[in-house]
């Protein structure tokens, strides 16, 4: 149980916020700073797969 | 026992070969691998000498704990005077080569002079040939190793080969031991092929009798049971070294269409789980690796179905990945092909992109490109053509193939800003990497050995989020928790040069030690291991003064043969001048503060014990490593710096 827990646990890549991502999301927010993230899953283990920040992307594109 | 592999010093001008075993006194400074590498290519090498001329040599160097019991002692170190920056020529390979080359009862490798045909080594059993090559010279990377299993009737010979760039002295030239394995930076296959070198076969059956058979057993089971608990290890079972890419492109820390961009509009055509859905076909490991990050993919379908192969990781995403190009299929195959022709693909990507902003930007058009489009919207096109421009010498690929000096050199004429564009340290292109946000990565690429580069140093613990008193008490001073802070990150690059270097000269995997987390091995754990395989004590201490030993005795190479000093160890203008446009909120506007950038090379030297004026070792500091003792002008060059 406890390595599970361990293996839920991510940190936001903006704030540093500990994010506890619900059993197979894959979306989540984070609590703190509201960035939101698309969630993939490795074995059991969650992982940051990209961020919904449309503004940061969106912007890359118009180069 | 590891201990009594020897040196073989070969010189190509005249057949010699001579053998000699490893004094303790190199063995209890240097170890083994890149350190006494370094001992050997600053002895060995002529001062001042044309890197592709017979004084250079080429000095190939297993771990000391390489074809071991410890975990992942797979690593081989190959050196020389590098024709890229001038400089200490140094790429690290793993694989099963370096075993192999302990078995047969050598750990180095001194290959000096220059053959007048072309010739391979056959290292077997204590025993040194030099064969005729005639029949191999034009053959690729994957045709070669076949060629000489086949004639020398051993299917468990391991060939590290050059491909055509090396035998055309492109000076991005690479030097392979494997179907991922490559000693890519620093142009090691150009001076290969300088020599005429084509391969090195090794095959031995030596034992590696261990000092304590039970302990070192018992320890390295446990070591084991160590790496594989970690987060780290898991996700690299699965995702290999590409599971970091979602990572840093989600923060925007990855540099696109040459640092213009730093995030990727297209990010979720080039993740691993995009990779892993069209062409995963297994993971691989290299020799006593439980770990297993090298990804074998197979494309299905189109123009180059039926090619197989092992990668991508990480570097290959980013470098490959940075040009624009929107699908796995183009880095696969850009990927295959820089294999088969032998070309640094961090180099040479940079390279490219370089020019192709050139070209964005009207500084060279299509009769300077010999007719090719090079914007970036052409990626998916021109990145295989170009490849084999370079490694022919041909068209536009025979500058590339130069590296940024040339370049620059060629380009200039068109532009005074050319410099600005082809984005370098010393010479060495640098991986797509965003410096300019975390300071701790720009002074490692900045001061690194062997130019820009990630692996010198990768200072990556400030992104785990640790606690300040973890990094206190791991760096032996305060440093910040938060990557783009510039506090204590002079102590934390200086730290993980000695580390690595220690790393390097063990011979083990660095992935697999504290380079992705403090709870991977590191001075406590290499102790163990080096007491009950080979019967050395070592002090902590100790290991650490070898780490400084070999990073100050390279620095003063760079001295010696190019003249670096302070002035060098610089940052791409562009990671000081071009604050960051994209990515998170918590990195936009991040830039290299030039001032505070000077301040952290001051207390970088001086901690070094280098002086801050040119940033080379004081007397006081060579004495008390006994650099002053090497067979050289180490001090007298240094006093009259």
């Amino acid at each position: 149980m406890r390595k599970q827990e361990r293996d839920n646990i991510l940190r936001c890549l903006n704030c540093s916020e500990r994010m506890e991502i619900p059993l197979k999301a894959k979306q989540f927010t984070c609590p703190k700073c509201k960035m939101e993230y698309y969630i993939g899953w490795r074995d059991g283990q969650a992982k940051i797969l990209g961020s919904v920040d449309k503004e940061g992307v969106e912007d890359a594109a118009k180069e | 026992m590891p201990l009594k592999s020897k040196i073989a010093i070969i010189d190509l001008s005249n057949n010699k070969i001579t053998q000699e075993p490893i004094p303790e006194r190199m063995r209890r400074h240097y170890l083994g691998g890149r350190g006494i590498g370094a001992h050997l290519i600053y002895n060995h090498v002529e001062p001042k000498t044309d890197p592709l001329g017979p004084g250079n040599a080429l000095v190939v160097s297993a771990g000391f704990l390489t074809g071991t019991v410890a975990p992942a002692a797979a690593r081989t170190h190959i050196g020389c005077k590098s024709p890229l920056t001038n400089g200490f020529g140094s790429s690290n390979v793993g694989g099963f080569f370096g075993p192999e080359l302990k078995f047969a009862g050598f750990e180095h490798l001194v290959i000096k002079g220059a053959s007048e045909k072309p010739v391979y080594l056959w290292v077997h059993d204590g025993e040194i040939e030099i064969r005729d090559a005639t029949h191999l010279w034009g053959k690729d990377t994957f045709e070669t190793p076949q060629i000489i299993q086949e004639e020398l009737d051993d299917e468990e010979i391991k060939v590290a080969c050059i491909g055509l760039a090396g035998e055309n002295l492109v000076k991005l030239a690479n030097f392979r031991t494997g179907p991922k394995n490559s000693a890519g930076r620093t142009g090691t296959g150009c001076i290969a092929g300088s020599k005429r070198l084509k391969a090195i076969a090794v095959r031995g059956h030596q034992d590696l009798k261990l000092a304590y058979p039970k302990e070192a057993l018992q320890y390295a089971k446990q070591a084991v049971d160590q790496i594989m608990s970690t987060k780290v290890a898991k996700a690299m079972s699965v995702d290999g070294t590409s599971f970091i890419w979602n990572v840093t492109n989600t923060i925007g820390l990855l540099e696109f269409y040459n640092g213009q961009v730093n995030k990727f509009k297209d990010w979720q055509k080039l993740t691993i789980e995009a990779f892993d859905e069209k062409y995963k076909a297994g993971m691989a490991g290299c020799f006593n690796c439980t770990v297993h990050c090298r990804h074998q993919f197979r494309i299905k379908d189109g123009p180059w179905a039926g090619t197989f192969g092992e990668g991508p990781e990480y570097n290959t995403q980013t470098a490959l990945g940075s040009f624009g190009a929107d699908n796995w299929e183009t880095l696969l195959v850009g990927w295959h092909l820089a294999n088969k022709y032998g070309i640094d693909t961090t180099g040479w990507s940079n390279d490219v992109r370089g020019v192709m902003e050139l070209y964005q930007r009207g500084i060279i058009d299509k009769e300077v490109t010999g007719g090719l489009d090079l914007s970036w919207e052409n990626a998916n096109q021109i990145i295989p053509i170009l490849l084999e421009q370079t490694a022919k010498k041909e068209g536009i690929g025979a500058i590339i193939g130069q590296g940024s000096l040339g370049i620059i050199k060629e380009f200039s004429k068109y532009s005074r800003d050319v410099e600005y564009y082809i984005l370098h340290v010393k010479g060495l292109g640098k991986l797509g990497n965003v410096d300019r946000a975390q300071p701790s990565f720009a002074l490692g690429i900045a001061t690194s050995t062997r130019g820009a580069d990630h692996l010198r140093s990768r200072p990556a613990l400030d992104h785990y989020h640790l606690p300040e008193e973890v990094l206190r008490k791991l760096y032996g001073g305060p440093v910040s928790s938060d990557f783009r802070s510039y506090e204590g990150k002079a102590r934390m690059v200086r730290w993980h040069e000695l580390t690595y270097a220690v790393v390097d000269c063990l011979g083990t995997c660095k992935f697999q030690t504290v380079f992705f987390s403090p709870n991977l091995p590191a001075y406590k754990e290499w102790r163990k291991y080096l007491r009950y395989i080979t019967g050395l004590e070592f002090t902590e201490e100790e290991l650490f003064d070898i780490g400084e030993r070999v990073y100050t005795l390279e620095r003063m190479f760079n001295y010696r043969e190019a003249g670096f000093t302070r002035k060098d160890d610089r940052v791409p203008e562009r990671c000081i001048k071009e604050p960051l446009k994209y990515g998170l909120p918590a990195i936009r506007g991040a830039h290299i503060d030039r001032e505070k950038f000077e301040k952290l090379l001051d207390e970088y030297y001086e901690l070094h014990g280098w002086d801050k004026e040119n940033g080379l070792p004081l007397p006081e500091t060579l004495k008390r490593l006994e650099l002053d003792k090497e067979p050289s002008h180490l001090i007298t060059e240094s006093q009259s710096a």
